[in-house]
Order: C-alpha cells, then structure tokens, then sequence
C-alpha cells in the first residue's frame, strides 16, 4: 500500500496555486486534508502525477462575513469550521454534524473545501452545504465563478469542476427569517461512514406553520439530494404527526437508494423514513 | 508467606516499556543496507497461470529480481501439515498444502504468485504494479454448499470432490432415544467468522551472517521454535545456525501460529540468496486476503428433550469452510464437534462434518477457534427449547449441566489433542447463579422490562454457557536463573502477542523465590534464549508455559535453600525466601541476597560436584497428558432500536473459571479483549464474499471493528475451581471472552423483540438481517415443530 511516484508541489499565495493547477490540469489533484485522497492513492486507485499541496496558503483559511453572505475559505479544517462561531451562529447543528464527519484526528487534517470537492453521496458536508444553499467560489488562474450546491454535484465522486479550477471559498446566504435546524444519520457503526442522514432546515411563521422547509437527505443517492417533494408536503402546514407521515412516506416513494453489504436498499428507505421523522418530531418539541 | 505474587493484580512489567513506544515490533527492526519484499498476488480467486511478464519488473532501477515458483528450484516444496488428522474411526482427510509461491494454478485472491526485491517497499510495489500474468481463470468455487455438488469446479485437481475431511464421532447412541423424547428441534445454523484483525498485520525480517555462518530471523509468529526448526530444515541449515525472534507482537489471535506461511519463507531465502537482511511487512489488505482466517460453517442439528427439559440427545451434521488449503487439518471442526456438548451432561451425540475445499483464504484456528460454532448451536437450541416447554432459560441450563460430583467427566470424542475428551472439573451452577446476581436477571423480569416497554423499548438479556477445553500439551519448557546482581531471568520458549508473559511468569517464578516483581525479566519467543517449546496456542501459555515456569523456580528454591542449609547448618523449615534475600527465620545474623548466593553457587575455587548443575538456575519443562477444561456463563443486556434497526449492547457481564487466577487484573483484560472481539464477530464484523471470490470489504472502512463507543462497560467475576491436572491449578483464559458472544446477543435480541417471536440462527448479526428477520416476521410466523407434545 504504497502510492507510484508523484512530483509535489507546495505553493505560497492561491495565484502560484492555480497556475500550478493550470500547467498540470488533469494530472494534478489539490492536496488539502489528503484524509481521503491519501489512502486512495496508497490503495492505487488514485495516481495523480502531481501533487499539488495548498496547506501553505494562508488566504485559504479566510473567514468573511457581509451583510448577505457567510464567506469560509475552503482550506479551513473540519475541526476549525466546528469551532468557527460565524458558522454556528448561521447553523449551530454544524458542530454537532461535525462529530460524524470522520474521526477527531481526521477533522484536524480534513479541510471543509476539500469534503466538498470529493463529492462523497454519503458525505455529511456537501449535504450541508446544500441545505444553507451555499455557493462555491470555483477559481483557475484566468477565471473564476461561484456555482450553488445543488448544481455542483453531478454523480458520486463527481462534480463539474474543471481540471484547472480549485474550489476557493464557499459562501452561504444569511437568511433573515429564523431557522430551526435538526440532522440524523445513521452510521455504520457509532461513527464512521453514513448509511443514510437527512437534515432539515424549517422556518416557522408565527402560528407555527411551516414558511419554509428545506430538506437534503445524504448516503441514500447518487450524491446529495434535495427532498423536494417533502419538502413541497411541508410548506405551508403545521408541523404534526399526520404532517410528519406524510412527509415520511413522501420520502419513501420519492427515494431510490443504492444497496451495499451495509444497508440494502429497502433498509436505507425505511432508515432514511425513520431519520426524517426523528428530526421532525425534535423539532416539533422544541418549536413548542 | 507474607508477600505473594500469585494471585494479585499487579501492574505490568511491560507496560513502561510498551507505553513509552520503546518495545521492539518487527517492523522497528532497520538493519542497514536491507531490502525490501512486495508481493504480486493473484487478483482471481482460481485460475491456472499461463504465463508471467515480469521483464518489465526486473528492469526497474532499484529493483534486485523477481522471483517465481521455478526461480525458487528446490527450495519450493508444498507446505507441511501443521497438525496431522486426529485418530477418528473412518476418518476420510485430503491434505492440501500450499507452496511459497503458486505454481502452475491460484487458488484463491491474494495467493502470491511472484516475490519483487527491492530497494524500497516503494520501489518494489511500483515493479508489482508492471508483472503481467496471463490467467485461465476457472469458476470460482466460493458458496458452501455448491462447492460439494457435483457441478463443481474442483479446487485441487486429483480430488473427487472438494471434499477435504470426512469425520463421525458419537457418544452413546442417539437413535436408541429419539422415540422417548417429548420434543424434538431441528434447526439450520448458520455461524460466520471473520478476520483476526490484530493491530499488528505480519512481518519477516532476516539477516544472513556469512561471517558467523547465522541467519537471524525477526519474526511476528506465536511459534518461533517450529519456525526456526522448519526454517533450517528447508535451508539445509543446522538448527544452531539459524535464531528466531518473536519480538512484541501486536496481537496473534491464532492466525499467526501457522506455519509456515509462504512469506516466512521466502524473505529468509531471499536473505541467504542476497547476503543482504530483507524485510516484509504485510499491509492491511494483504492481511484480509492472505492471512489465514476462520469462516463459515453451516449445522444442521437435532435435538431431543424430555418433558423436564434434560437434554436426551444430540445429533449434528456440519458443513465446514476450509479454504483453499488446510494446513491445520481439522483442529476447527473437531473443537466445533467437541465443543457443541458445553458444560451438559449429554449421553447421546452423534456428530458427523464435512470440511469443504473453496476458492478463499485458508482457514485456520482465530481465537476461539471454532467452538463458537458448537455452542452457538447448543445454546440457541436449549433457548427454543425452553420457550417450547415453558422453561426458564438459565433452568432449562441448570437441570442440564453437569454436577460437580460427575468430574472426570468423559466425553470420549476425541479432541483437538487427539485425547479423549475429558473435562477435570467445573463449577458450572456457581457461575450461572453468580450471573443471574450481577446482570440482575430477576429483577429484570419483575419489574424492568415491562416498565421499558410500556415506553417503548426494546430491551433484553441473553445468558449463555460454555466450556472451553484449553492448555493443551505437548509440553514447554523455561529457564530460571538467579544472577549475582539478584535479578532473575526467565527464558521461555513461547511467544508473547499481548498475553502479559513478562509479568505473569514473573508473578509464578516470583512466588517462589521471593524477589521484588520488577527484578524478573521474562525473556520469550528468542531461540537465542530456549530453543525447546511449541507456542502460543490454544490458551495454553500460562497452563504449560506457566507451569515450567513454576517447576524451574521450585527447582531454584530447593536449589538455594539446600546450599544455605548446607551453610549455616539449619533446618530447612526455618529459611525465608523474601524481598531478594534468604535468611533463617531463628537466627537474624543468617541472612544474605539471593545475589550473594548466586555468586556462592558458581564459585571461582573449587569443583561443582557430579551431577549437580552450577548457579541458581534450573531448566524444567512441563508437559498434560490432557488439557484443562476451563468453563464459564456470559450475560448482555441489549437495546434494540427498531427504527435504526441497531443493537446497543449496554452491559456485558462475564463470570469466568479458569482455575486458579495468577493475576485477576490481567485475567479481566483478556476476557474484555476477547468480548469485545466476540462482540465484533457478532455485530459488527461481516467479511462478505462476492462471486468472483473477492472480498467486498477488505478495509477497515467497510470490516467494521468494533471501537470503544461500540462496547459496554464489562463485567466480570471469577469462580475458581483448581484444575487437578497441573501444580498451579490453572486453567486456560485466553480465548474465552470470545466463544458464547454470538449465543448470549442472540438470545437478548430475540428477548429484547418478544413480541415478535423471532429465531435468530444465523451469525454475524448485521442491521441487513435484522432488518429482513423483522420484515419477514411481519409477514409469516414460525416454523412448527414435528415434536411431540404432552
């Protein structure tokens, strides 16, 4: 378990960065946390040629906040962004989420950019992401563009970044309603990979009748996925144990999961079912 | 004595070591100018080998040859049968060995076709990655069952069947009594087993002195003794010229008792060849495919019971998974076959297996080592029984266990030792009630259980017995002496993989010489330092290894005693062996180190007399004509939640006896090891095979081990029955933490569901299964029984 030869690169500023990027295109994969790129490439299934190291580039870590956006720079590591208060205060679940992204020793190393670029459908941050509608700021060295989340994801593994394009910053809207957040997953174990996790995010009016809701569901697709139709079932009503079913069996119909030796596809609707209705009824109790 | 050693739980000599990163691993063993090994292993499960490109390989910079079956000349021979079939009647066994490298045909994923030497593992795995083999691939022979139709392709050709081993034992006649019965149950089981998973994957490193004419072995085996023996013997070496050093090892848990395994061969070789050291050390996923493990076994068992709920017979027949090759013949089946009767006065058995040939990893004992499969039988039957016959279950055990007056009790089956089956004794009704009194059991069904339905959960207890025969011979042996500084050395012949040897031998040699613990340095597994023994297997190391150790010390005792007794013309009853020193307990001015004697009895002057050895030492060796019959109950009180469909083991209750207990605390950890490991196997551990015989999970991401949020707070009890057989009255401790996990979290599964009435028969326990027991008990209900009914 030994990766082939690579030629590595550290730039100083983002500029050396993407011009590394862009002389080396395809070849190249931005080394950032490397906890999923590195066993990738001593397992061989990732032999980039070169590597091209952003931990030094400090502009990368930037934390921003104007009156619209939340602006984080991608090279912060998941164990930063759990302690980063502008963070919690636009989605004080994030911390929580946090415990399930890896282990405390990869979250040290792990950056938040760099678990939203892998793409991982069982990922809790690309989710996440999603769910806030952040933007991610795609940069090459004669161009950049901000993409939102949900266009971002294409397939497993698989966005529409291109070889000399590196994910910069991620902006997430400040929402001027109030939100109330709740997650579930399911790991494998305690921790460890997801098998399903669904997070919600609902405004309530004053009567308590649901504004807006907003509901991705990761583990369970091809990459994030936005409920749409529960979501749909959601607005507009008051959050109660009828409501609370049907959006549950709205889930289940809309869903059509994948299957591995650790959920079969039957299993990860009924757990995805069970999730959403565990985040909803929480929520319930606390909007109260 | 005042101060004792035997039977405290005191702290670790190794600890300070270990916990300072300072103990030697193989892997810390940097020898310059070393090379280094990569293997290509086949990526198909079975196929014949047509042609090998390695020229690409060769012609790397830093890359020093590549290495197949024919480069290899005289040196490739098959592997040798570890253990021989045991003496059954009409036993029917197919040995089939595996060389150091395949030849001609692969067998099963991973088998090493090709050994790449170079100057880095870096280097090596890039030439792997350029070897091209040109394969005839075969059908791979993967599922159980199809492996013995006729339709099957075979595994080793010259074979009918892939048929390995045929075996019947019986005790009693089964059939005699199947009429009387008032029920009877017939049940499927289905009982998987994955990898050891040891922290520590294997490793060889081995040094050619052309000066010294020595070849030095740094090597991650339970057995260095047979090690170096074969080694020299298929090198054309003297024994003396060549050393094996089990250093720490991270672990063994079985798999690294085989021997010898093609890489332990090929890196020494590959040493000589060069006259350079070599190193290998496995990676993880070579581990998962290359390191023997333990796998399935399907039973087909019947059981008869009268109306009391007394077991009348047993009768099981058994499929076993033997791998691609079977160089531990049938120790697994047999200890399943043997194991199967637990602590139960059964009369009846008849028990018949079938070990099958398949396109996966070769099988060999992990931890338990097969026993698991027996009891998770037995036990899970007496459960169907109990509910059929509206017994409680720990009665329904109760009624049927042996009683303390019935020992020596003869099973007659021969066991793994090819001896009769004999257990020296137990406590067995002790140890259950001391169970029902910790876990609560009781009170849990007075009051607890209802109240936790009623807001909707789903909690359960399991209890499960077992008997684990353990100790094993032929013998070991161990060296005690006493330096002039008056620290002690104990050399023995075993290896260590985390069993505390450095301070259990030294708690037995300390008890009887009376030196502060920290003074004796425990040295194993180095046959630089005892070149006589056999290993680590079978919790055998502190029964055999540990009794030496007591004999050698006795020894040393009488030895000193004699020559103080001789010097100060007393009596012997009045020496004191005490904090280092020896002294008469009547005269305070006759007192000295035991340094000081050590100097005495190897004088510069003088003539040691005939037949009389020089220095404090002695050299014993302690050999059971049978082994000892340790035996315990296991607890767990379990949640289950349906709507994630997990089970959350909350407490986990082991009373265990393994004789007399050398250190309680060490005693615990082992048993805390082996739960946690059973618990792994049970829930969480699910080596999963695919049709072209890979694995799906061969990496930690997916082979789900259990981590500490995964366990329960333990907790254990001893009940202490000495065994008869040997000085120290001890008892094998080492595996049992492992063996009813699957049985206990079965049971408290299905108690935890009641309302479902599910039967749980299968291990490992996956969220998959119970997800579809569940679904599938929604829809249709339980099977019914043939039995008679009153």
């Amino acid at each position: 378990m030994k990766p082939p030869p690579f030629q590595y690169c550290r730039p100083a500023d983002l500029s050396e960065a993407l011009l590394c990027l862009n002389k080396y295109g395809s070849q190249a994969r931005i080394l950032a946390g490397g906890q999923s790129l590195v066993p990738e490439m001593n397992f061989r299934k990732t032999c980039p040629q070169v590597l091209i190291d952003i931990n030094a580039v400090e502009s990368l870590k930037s934390v921003e906040r104007d009156d619209d956006f939340l602006i984080l720079g991608a090279g912060l590591t998941q164990s930063e962004l759990a302690r980063c208060k502008p963070m919690l205060e636009v989605c004080p679940i994030m911390k929580d989420v946090l415990d399930y992204v890896g282990y405390e020793q990869t979250r040290n190393r792990g950056t938040f950019g760099g678990s939203l670029a892998y793409g991982d459908p069982a990922g809790e941050l690309p989710a996440m992401a999603m769910a806030l509608d952040a933007e991610f700021e795609l940069k090459a060295h004669d161009r950049s563009r901000w993409v939102r989340a949900e266009a971002f994801y294409i397939g497993p593994f698989s966005t529409v970044i291109e070889p000399d394009e590196m994910l910069a910053r991620i902006r997430i809207p400040l929402r001027r309603d109030a939100v109330l957040w709740a997650f579930a997953e399911q790991p494998v174990k305690t921790f460890g990979k997801a098998i399903a996790g669904v997070v919600t995010a609902l405004a309530l009016d004053s009567g308590y009748t649901v504004s807006s809701a907003r509901i991705v569901a990761w583990g369970v697709g091809d990459r994030p996925l936005r409920l749409n139709g529960v979501e749909a079932e959601l607005d507009g009503s008051c959050l109660d144990d009828s409501v609370i079913c049907a959006a549950v069996s709205k889930l289940q119909n809309e869903l059509d999961p994948p299957g591995d030796i650790h959920a079969s596809p039957a299993l990860r609707k009924y757990l995805a079912g069970n999730l959403l209705r565990r985040s909803l009824q929480n929520l319930c109790s606390e909007s109260l | 004595m005042d101060k004792r050693f035997f039977g405290q739980s005191l702290p670790r000599n190794e600890d300070s070591k270990l916990l300072q990163g300072k103990g030697l691993y193989v892997d810390d063993v940097h020898l310059p100018n070393m090379l280094h090994v990569a293997f290509f292993r086949s990526p198909v499960a079975h196929a014949c080998i047509e042609k090998i490109d390695a020229e690409k390989a060769k012609a790397m910079v830093g890359v020093h040859g590549v290495y197949c079956a024919e480069d290899l000349g005289a040196f490739w021979r098959e592997g040798i049968l570890v253990v021989p079939p045991a003496p059954i009647d009409g036993i029917e066994f197919h040995q089939r060995t595996q060389g150091p490298l395949a030849k001609d045909k692969v067998r099963h994923v991973g088998e090493p076709i090709c050994a790449v030497l170079a100057e880095s593992r870096y280097i090596a795995e890039d030439a792997v990655a350029c070897i091209e083999v040109a394969f005839n691939e075969l059908p791979p022979v993967v599922d159980l069952k199809a492996a013995l139709e006729p339709s099957a392709a075979l595994v080793h050709e010259g074979l009918e069947s892939n048929l390995a081993a045929h075996a019947i034992q019986t005790k009693g006649d089964y059939e005699s009594v199947r009429d009387e019965a008032a029920l009877v149950l017939e049940r499927e089981f289905v009982y998987d087993r994955g990898v050891a998973g040891a922290m520590e994957n294997r490793g060889v490193v081995a040094q050619w002195d052309a000066g010294s004419d020595q070849l030095t072995i740094w090597d991650s085996t339970q057995a260095p003794i047979p090690v170096r023996s074969i080694l020299a013997q298929y090198l054309g070496l003297s024994e003396s010229q060549v050393n094996v050093i089990a250093p720490f090892i991270g672990g063994g848990f079985g798999p690294k008792i085989m021997l010898l395994y093609p890489e332990e061969q090929i890196v020494p070789w590959l040493a000589m060849r060069m006259n350079r050291p070599v190193k290998w050390i496995e990676d993880r996923k070579e581990n998962f495919y290359a390191t023997n493990q333990e796998r399935l076994q399907i039973h087909k068992a019947e059981i008869l019971f009268d109306q009391s709920g007394r077991i009348l017979g047993v009768k099981d027949v058994f499929l076993q998974d033997t791998g691609a090759y079977n160089p531990y013949g049938l120790t697994v089946p047999i200890n399943s076959q043997c194991t199967l009767l637990g602590p139960y006065d059964i009369q009846h058995y008849t028990s018949e297996f079938k070990s099958v040939f398949t396109n996966t990893t070769t099988v060999s004992p992990v931890r338990g080592a097969g026993r698991q499969h027996g009891v998770f039988v037995i036990e899970r039957l007496l459960d169907f029984a109990a509910k059929r016959l509206g017994i409680d279950r720990l009665e329904i055990r109760r009624r049927n266990f042996i009683r303390p007056d019935q020992f020596p009790y003869e099973n007659r089956l021969i066991y793994q030792d090819f001896e009769p089956l004999t257990y020296d004794n137990g406590n067995y009704a002790t140890a259950l009630e001391d169970v029902r009194r910790r876990v609560g059991y009781d009170l849990f069904y007075e009051k607890q259980q209802a109240e936790r339905k009623a807001l909707g959960r789903h909690v359960g207890i399991g209890v499960a017995a077992y008997v684990e025969g353990s100790g094993i011979g032929p013998y070991e042996g161990a060296r005690v002496t006493v330096e002039p500084s008056g620290h002690v050395n104990v050399a023995t012949g075993i290896g260590t993989q985390g069993q505390s040897h450095f301070t259990v031998f030294a708690q037995v040699v300390a008890e009887q010489l009376g030196t502060p613990l920290e003074n004796v340095r425990v040295t194993t597994g180095d046959t630089r330092r005892f070149h006589w023994g056999t290993g680590t297997f079978a919790s055998r190391g502190a029964v055999v290894a540990g009794n030496a150790c007591h004999t050698a010390a006795c020894a040393v005792r009488k030895k000193a005693i004699e020559l103080v007794c001789k010097l100060w013309e007393s009596p012997e009853a009045d020496i004191v062996l005490e904090d280092g020193y020896i002294f008469s307990s009547k005269n305070a001015s006759q007192k000295m180190s035991l340094g000081e004697l050590a100097v005495m009895a190897n004088p510069m002057r003088g003539a040691v007399e005939g037949d009389t050895e020089p220095g404090l030492e002695a050299t014993r060796y302690y050999g059971p004509k049978m082994g000892t019959t340790a035996s315990g109950v296991h607890a767990a009180e379990v949640e289950v939640d349906l709507e994630t469909c997990s089970v959350h083991v909350k407490r986990y209750v082991v009373v265990h006896d393994c004789g007399k207990v050398i250190n309680p605390m060490i005693v615990d950890g082992q048993i805390h090891g082996g739960a946690a490991m059973g618990i792994g196997n049970v829930l969480y551990e699910n080596l999963t095979i695919l049709e072209n015989g890979e694995w799906a999970n061969a990496n930690f991401q997916d082979y789900l081990m259990p981590t500490a949020p995964e366990l329960p707070t333990f907790e254990t009890g001893h009940v202490e029955t000495p065994s008869p057989l040997n000085p120290l009255g001890v008892k094998g401790a080492g595996e049992a933490g492992a063996i009813p996990v699957g049985a206990v979290i079965a049971q408290a599964i299905e108690d935890a569901l009641s309302e479902y009435d599910l039967e749980i028969c299968a291990v490992p326990i996956t969220r998959n299964t119970l997800f579809e027991l569940l679904e599938r008990c929604k829809s249709t209900g339980l099977p019914k029984e043939k039995g008679v009914s009153q």
